[in-house]
Parts: structure tokens; C-alpha cells; sequence
């Protein structure tokens, strides 16, 4: 898998359109607008490592993850997405964590990769994902998303 | 119905008001000044089409085309800032370039003339009659008019036809109305006193006088407007492939009929909890008749293939919530949103308020997620009747 790195000032540009979206009113909340409140955007990529979309937190108090923003590469937005009940932020933004529970799904002689953001099948549903290589080389994808850990389903179909 | 010329400026001046307070119009627009005059651009039958204005910000210079014909629906045509207008320069240039090319040309007067809106020419005329067409910029001869056997609005390249009269007259009609209702907006006694020559974002904050912006709506426990209480939960998909059962789950708890995704899973044929399966394409239909059966046909649900957001708008406003697939997924609307204020042929802001089952065991309400950017599959809607 070749993952292409994005633009050294592509974040913070990202974050600067998440900023203006906020403030403009037309999506986002009080809490989305609070000053500190939106995180370091991280970049959402196809299951194969291109650049999708990227995926900007808004924390909530007690280490919580509120809401989030995903906005496509040029600033365009996807949408404003909010938790009925906020998770823990380090579910969804802490490399350690996501590996910790990818880690259930590991069987023997597998080594885990490193943890990236992307998606299972539809960019609406985010999940983090661990590729595991076993001694003979071959890669196998688990995802995370918040406390599921799941192999992609095999076959298409709506789930 | 057209507009005075001497009215154009204030009528450009309100509207880029408008869409800078919407924020369609970005900072550069901020403290932008409208210039007096204007060049009038004309239909190829001679009828004034839209005016041309140049702005102003500093050493920045800009346009916007204002519509002074009913037949463009709306007032506001076009603006960029950036881009110079300077009417003298390019009539000198157009001269020039005339000359070049034709050595005797007699002409007594010269226009500015959309031959193929929005491509504009200079029409250079000798007691009314053409003599010369170039087009703008590039300057090349417009040819003359030929009859070609082809549908109205569909012209060739570099063909000369005329925006007024290709326009369909049911067209027309509905775009006068539309013209007439927007002019009244600005007609309103609140604004008497505003100078909208100054493009800002406050401009147009007046007492007593709010321009609808958005229209939107989400479901509530009637459609009386004055009772305004949402009225929709969300639910987590249990499973990471069960997001229908939890979309189905959704709706049915709108109409106050409780099943859990368990139950539900079996009905769709969804597996269990330990062996859980998704809804193979082939199967969509099922959940057609999946929520009939469960709620013994008090709701006829129908399946809509790749949905428009007018049905979801529609939907909405009869207070109904949808479930609505996306590739490999399924989530339900419970509201939408569009900007009413935006450029002509260009799209506004279109948006639903989608209570999404995904992540598992939490799922997001997302407020809002921009139509432009999703692939809808399909849609169900579902109607209420019998109570």
C-alpha cells in the first residue's frame, strides 16, 4: 500500500477552512465554536492510501471527542457530524489506542503495522485501519471504529 | 418587466449585499465598492439584457452583471473580483482591431451585444443595421446568422443566437414571476434609507427586516410550524454490518412502533448477533416489505432509485423521516437545508440532516452533510395509513 503524504501546509489549511465554515454559522455548534476547541486535522485515506478526505476533531470537555468535521482535499465540505455521547477522544485520535485494540483481532506470528485513518467501503464510515503482515508476508486489514474491531465483511451489500 | 438603468446599481447593490451577509461571497467582497455607470449588454434581437457594473476595493478591481430583463429569473447574474471592467479600453481596442481588419468599415454607433449568452461582442451598426460583429477579447468576426434546423438553446460553437428569443415561453413566464417577487424584496420601506452601494457584511442588518437565508426543516411532531419540537433518535448500528437494521429500527420508532435491531435482524435476514451478516444488493427490497409487515400495514413504504433531494425535502416537510442508502451503507434523513440566496446557474448549498448508525454502538447525527459530496442509491419513504 503507497501512502502518499499531502501537502506540508495542507492541514493547517484545512484547518483554517474548518475554522471559517464554523464561524460563518452555517454548520457546527457552540461547543464546535468554542476558541480551542477544534483539534489537528488528520487526513482520511482510501483503503488502497490515497488522500480522501480529512477528518478535523472537536474535543469536548474531560478528553472527550464531541463532533468532528470531514472535509474533502480542496476545503469543500462533507459534513458536520456530532456524538449523542462523546467518546473518549483517544478512540478515535490516538495511535496507541486504536493499535491496543486492534491488537484483539491479532493472530499468531502477525505484526501490526502502523494505524491510519480511512474508511470500510463508504468515506461515511470512518474507521481506523491495522495492517497485519504474517511470516510469510502476506497482509491482512482489521478496522477500528470507536470499540468495534472487525475484519472487512466479505462480499458487497449493505451493512 | 425590466429594471430602470439608473436602478441597476441599487438592485446589484442589494443583492451582493445579500450574499455577502450569506457568506456566498468571501472577504474580498468586504468594503467593495459598486461604480456608477455600467455598460448595457443587449440581446441579439436588440432588447437590453443585463448591465455590466465595475467594482471596486483599492487598486482591486471587479464586475457584476445585473439582469435588467425579467427572462433570467433573478437579478444577479455574475461577479468576480480580480477581473477589470473597463468599458472605453475595450470599445478603443475593439476599434482597432475593427480597423485591422476592415479598412472602409462605416459604423455610427457601437454596442455591446450577448450573440451567444453569455459570450459577448461588440456590434458595431450604421442606422441600426450591423455592419460588424467581433468578438470580445479575442476579436474575431462573429458570423452572420444562418438558419440551421436544431433545438431552441442548443447553438453550435461560435454560433450568433439570441437568449430571448430560444427561451421557451413557459420559461419566461416563471422566470418573470420569480424576477418580480425577488425586486419586491428590495422594494420594502425597511431599506428605503440604506445605501447598498458599499458591499458588507452588516449592510443589510436593518430593524425589522430579516432575509431568508436558508430554508430549512427537520422532523417534529407536527407540521404546525409554531410547535417546534424535534421529535427523531438516533440509534447505533450493534453490529459493523448492520447498519439497515438500525436505519429501519430508527423509522419504525418514529412511528412509535418498537423493535429491536435483533428482531429486526432476523426479519431482514441480517443473521444474529454472533454471525452477523449485511443486506446483499439483491435483497433491497426487502426492506419494503420487512416494515410493512411489521407494522401490519399501517405504513406503505416505497423504494426510490437514485433520489433527488426535492424527495427528501419533500418528505421532510410532510414530517415523514427516510432511510437512505449510500455504497455500502444505510442511514436515515431526518431534516434538510438549501440556501435561497446564491448565483444564478450556480448551485447553492444543499444539505440533510442524516441520523447515520455508523460508528457501531454510538452512531453520529450529522448536521449537515453536504448533498453535492454523497452518492445516494436509494431512498425509502414511508407513509402513514391507518391510525
Amino acid at each position: 500500500m503507497t501512502k502518499r503524504a499531502p501537502p506540508p501546509d495542507a492541514s493547517q489549511r484545512i484547518r483554517e477552512a474548518a475554522q471559517r465554515l464554523l464561524a460563518s454559522g452555517a454548520v457546527g455548534d457552540e461547543r464546535a465554536r468554542r476558541p480551542g476547541a477544534l483539534g489537528t486535522p488528520v487526513p482520511v485515506r482510501t483503503p488502497s492510501g490515497e488522500l480522501n478526505s480529512w477528518f478535523v476533531p472537536v474535543a469536548a470537555d474531560g478528553g472527550r471527542l464531541a463532533a468532528f468535521l470531514q472535509l474533502l482535499p480542496d476545503g469543500t465540505l462533507m459534513r458536520f457530524s456530532s456524538f449523542a455521547t462523546p467518546p473518549p477522544a483517544a478512540d478515535w485520535l490516538d495511535a496507541k489506542t486504536i493499535l491496543r485494540r486492534a491488537r484483539a483481532a491479532q493472530r499468531p506470528g502477525e505484526t501490526p503495522g502502523r494505524p491510519f485513518l480511512t474508511y470500510d467501503r463508504n468515506p461515511d464510515r470512518l474507521a481506523w485501519g491495522v495492517i497485519f503482515t504474517d511470516a510469510r508476508g502476506a497482509e491482512r486489514l482489521v478496522f477500528v471504529a470507536g470499540d468495534a474491531v472487525y475484519s472487512p465483511p466479505v462480499g458487497g451489500g449493505v451493512s | 418587466m425590466s429594471i430602470a438603468r439608473d436602478f441597476v446599481q441599487r438592485i446589484a447593490g442589494f443583492e451582493l449585499n445579500a450574499l455577502r451577509a450569506a457568506e456566498v461571497l468571501g472577504e474580498e467582497y468586504e468594503k467593495v465598492r459598486i461604480r456608477p455607470g455600467g455598460t448595457p449588454i443587449h440581446d441579439l434581437n436588440g432588447t437590453p439584457l443585463y448591465h455590466r457594473l465595475p467594482l471596486a476595493r483599492g487598486a482591486n478591481a471587479g464586475y457584476v452583471d445585473v439582469a435588467v430583463h425579467e427572462a433570467f429569473g433573478e437579478p444577479l447574474l455574475a461577479t468576480a473580483m480580480g477581473l477589470d471592467w473597463d468599458e472605453k479600453a475595450l470599445v478603443e481596442e475593439g476599434k482597432r482591431a475593427a480597423r485591422k481588419g476592415r479598412r472602409g468599415l462605416k459604423y455610427d454607433r457601437i454596442r455591446f451585444v450577448a450573440f451567444s449568452y453569455p459570450k459577448i461582442a461588440l456590434q458595431f451598426l450604421r442606422d441600426e443595421q450591423e455592419t460588424l460583429m467581433l468578438e470580445l477579447g479575442t476579436w474575431t468576426e462573429v458570423p452572420p446568422a444562418t438558419k440551421r434546423d436544431r433545438k431552441p438553446l442548443e447553438p453550435e460553437n461560435f454560433e450568433r443566437w439570441s437568449f430571448l428569443d430560444e427561451l421557451p415561453q413557459e420559461v419566461r413566464r416563471a422566470r418573470a414571476r420569480n424576477f418580480k417577487k425577488r425586486l419586491g424584496l428590495w422594494a420594502v420601506p425597511q431599506l428605503r434609507r440604506i445605501d447598498p452601494r458599499l458591499v458588507a457584511l452588516d449592510t443589510l442588518r436593518v430593524r425589522d427586516f430579516a432575509i431568508r437565508l436558508f430554508d430549512t426543516r427537520e422532523l417534529h411532531y407536527s407540521t404546525r410550524n409554531t410547535d417546534h419540537v424535534p421529535c427523531y433518535e438516533l440509534r447505533g448500528q450493534r453490529t459493523n454490518v448492520w447498519c439497515v437494521a438500525a436505519s429501519v429500527e430508527m423509522v419504525l420508532n418514529f412511528y412509535r412502533y418498537t423493535y429491536d435491531q435483533v428482531r429486526l435482524a432476523t426479519e431482514l435476514g441480517l443473521g444474529t448477533l454472533s454471525n452477523p451478516n449485511g443486506l446483499p444488493y439483491a435483497r433491497v427490497g426487502d426492506v419494503v416489505t420487512v416494515m410493512e409487515n411489521l407494522s401490519s400495514s399501517s405504513l406503505d413504504v416505497t423504494m426510490h432509485t437514485n433520489p433527488a433531494f426535492n424527495l427528501f425535502r419533500d418528505e421532510i416537510r410532510a414530517n415523514r423521516p427516510l432511510i437512505s442508502f449510500i455504497p455500502g451503507h444505510s442511514r436515515t434523513v431526518a431534516g434538510y437545508t438549501r440556501s435561497l440566496i446564491h448565483l444564478v446557474n450556480q448551485i447553492g448549498f444543499t444539505g440533510l440532516l442524516v441520523y447515520d448508525p455508523w460508528p457501531p454502538n454510538a452512531g453520529v447525527i450529522t448536521r449537515w452533510e453536504n448533498f453535492a459530496t454523497q452518492t445516494y442509491q436509494y431512498a425509502y419513504s414511508s407513509v402513514l395509513q391507518q391510525v
